[in-house]
């Protein structure tokens, strides 16, 4: 009966989001050190996943800091500007994905077992790299124990 | 057969505050006969007026002569002779104006769809101009230069980004993405690096500090969030603005809503720039009601999905 319920429940979950799109599911692999999630705290509700493509260099810039001068007086109202020109710096491409744990669902072993799941990194890039990346519903999967698993929904992001 | 060859007539007017330029358009026409091509007439097309003017210090010392020169750049002799003994009167008068011209302006290299986008919001009197008018208004207020360009090296999750380079700052537009993007997605990215542009101009065009006087809100925003502050300030108080420019360049076809919620891409998380790699949401985003978040990913996911990838001026 349990297992009947994890799976009604499932099905839900995934036709409130499948719509038009394609579901890929991804099994997080934890000990992958380029895959790096990102845990809720008390100061950052923020919650997601980066996933790094090693196989990419890409650009992205940073604010470079200028330090003020010993001199320098500030009148009241005044502040020094402590960003400076933007500095440029190579790194591995990703791909960022945030998610919402309050609609996490749990899956049983036996449903686990029934869905098409991508286990590896570079599969997972590969496949989403073939695809249009906005058309796809991205359904993570994590352990929960031997015979439990969370699935959630994941959202792809852009930055700008 | 007639054969139609256009040209144009250039005359010049030089006075110490600005240079004069009057530009005919004539079309001369041919008859071939079979033994080469012989001139029949020609026909004015228009004549165009176009004034210069310069505030460059020294300038004032140049001589007047209003008397108008014919001839592609041609000039009198009663002026062509050197003005230092190097360079003419004309040609120090076009290299000060070219000089002038360079200091403060909007570059735009933009290629494909993105220029496309650009072009057309830019003519159809789209937001975009109030947004960018501080890099194109000669040499006041600031300083500041704009260029838009593609980029080849930005990531794939990064539509687009603003830095700050010396007096000029770079709107990079992802071009390995170009193809996915959807144009009303494209218009605006375009708005929100402007907007980038114009806070960071704001904060930059004093030298190296911002005033609670002269900036008050540049000011309050960085004071609170530092490297985040544009991001912030965006998110707070020009969702209005980017959504505004969006129903301009989408002539209305949607709901204020579809606008409204539109504009908040790049802005509900953005990547912590006081604490990198971390990604934060912005205080704007987080007082939303799960219901209003919802419908507003639905709405931009839907778009990237369906919206309409082909720009057509």
């Amino acid at each position: 009966m349990r297992k009947y319920i994890f799976i009604v429940t499932s099905l839900l979950f995934l036709s409130s989001y499948s719509q038009s799109r394609k579901n890929i599911y991804f099994l997080i692999d934890r000990n992958d050190t380029l895959i790096k999630k990102q845990i809720a705290t008390q100061t950052n509700e923020y919650e997601g996943y980066r996933i790094i493509d090693e196989t990419r260099i890409v650009k992205t810039s940073r604010r470079s800091f200028r330090e003020k001068p010993k001199d320098k007086v500030l009148k009241k109202g005044e502040i020094w500007i402590s960003e400076g020109d933007d500095v440029e710096y190579e790194t591995f491409a990703s791909y960022s994905f945030s998610f919402n744990r309050k609609v996490d669902t749990i899956i049983s072993k036996t449903y686990f077992d029934s869905l098409s799941i991508i286990k590896d990194r570079r599969k997972f890039l590969d496949t989403i790299k073939i695809e249009n990346i906005f058309n796809l519903n991205y359904i993570f999967i994590e352990p929960k124990n031997c015979t439990e698993f969370i699935m959630r929904q994941a959202e792809i992001l852009t930055f700008e | 057969m007639k054969v139609k060859l256009h040209k144009q007539i250039r005359k010049f007017a030089m006075d110490r505050g600005y240079i004069y330029i009057e530009t005919e358009r004539w079309t001369d026409w041919y008859h071939n006969s079979g033994n080469g091509l012989s001139k029949t007439h020609s026909t004015f097309e228009g004549l165009t007026r176009e004034v210069i003017f310069s505030n460059t210090s020294g300038y004032s010392s140049y001589q007047s002569y209003p008397t108008f020169e014919y001839g592609g750049g041609a000039y009198d002799s009663n002026i062509g002779a050197n003005y230092d003994g190097k360079l003419s009167l004309e040609e120090r008068t076009i290299e000060k104006i070219t000089e002038r011209t360079s200091v403060d302006k909007i570059y735009n290299n933009l290629e494909g769809k993105a220029d496309c986008v650009y072009q057309k919001m830019v003519d159809n009197k789209n937001n975009i101009n109030w947004i960018l008018e501080n890099f194109n208004d000669g040499d006041t207020p600031s300083q500041f230069n704009l260029k838009l360009v593609m980029s080849t090296t930005l990531g794939n999750e990064t539509n687009a980004s603003t830095i700050k380079s010396g007096n000029t700052f770079i709107i990079k537009i992802n071009a390995n993405t170009l193809s996915s993007r959807t144009t009303l997605g494209l218009a605006r990215t375009v708005i929100h690096e402007g907007i980038h542009a114009r806070l960071r101009e704001f904060l930059f065009r004093k030298g190296g500090t911002v005033s609670k006087n002269d900036f008050p809100g540049v000011y309050e925003y960085y004071r609170i969030y530092q490297d985040n502050w544009d991001h912030q300030q965006m998110a707070d108080f020009y969702m209005g603005t980017i959504a505004k420019g969006l129903k301009q360049f989408d002539n209305g076809q949607h709901t204020d809503q579809f606008y409204d919620d539109m504009a908040w891409e790049g802005l509900a998380n953005i990547v912590d720039a006081n604490n990198r790699p971390n990604e934060i949401y912005t205080e704007a985003w987080k007082k939303l009601t799960d219901t209003e978040q919802n419908r507003i990913k639905n709405t931009i996911a839907n778009e990237k999905s369906n919206g309409n990838k082909t720009c057509v001026k």
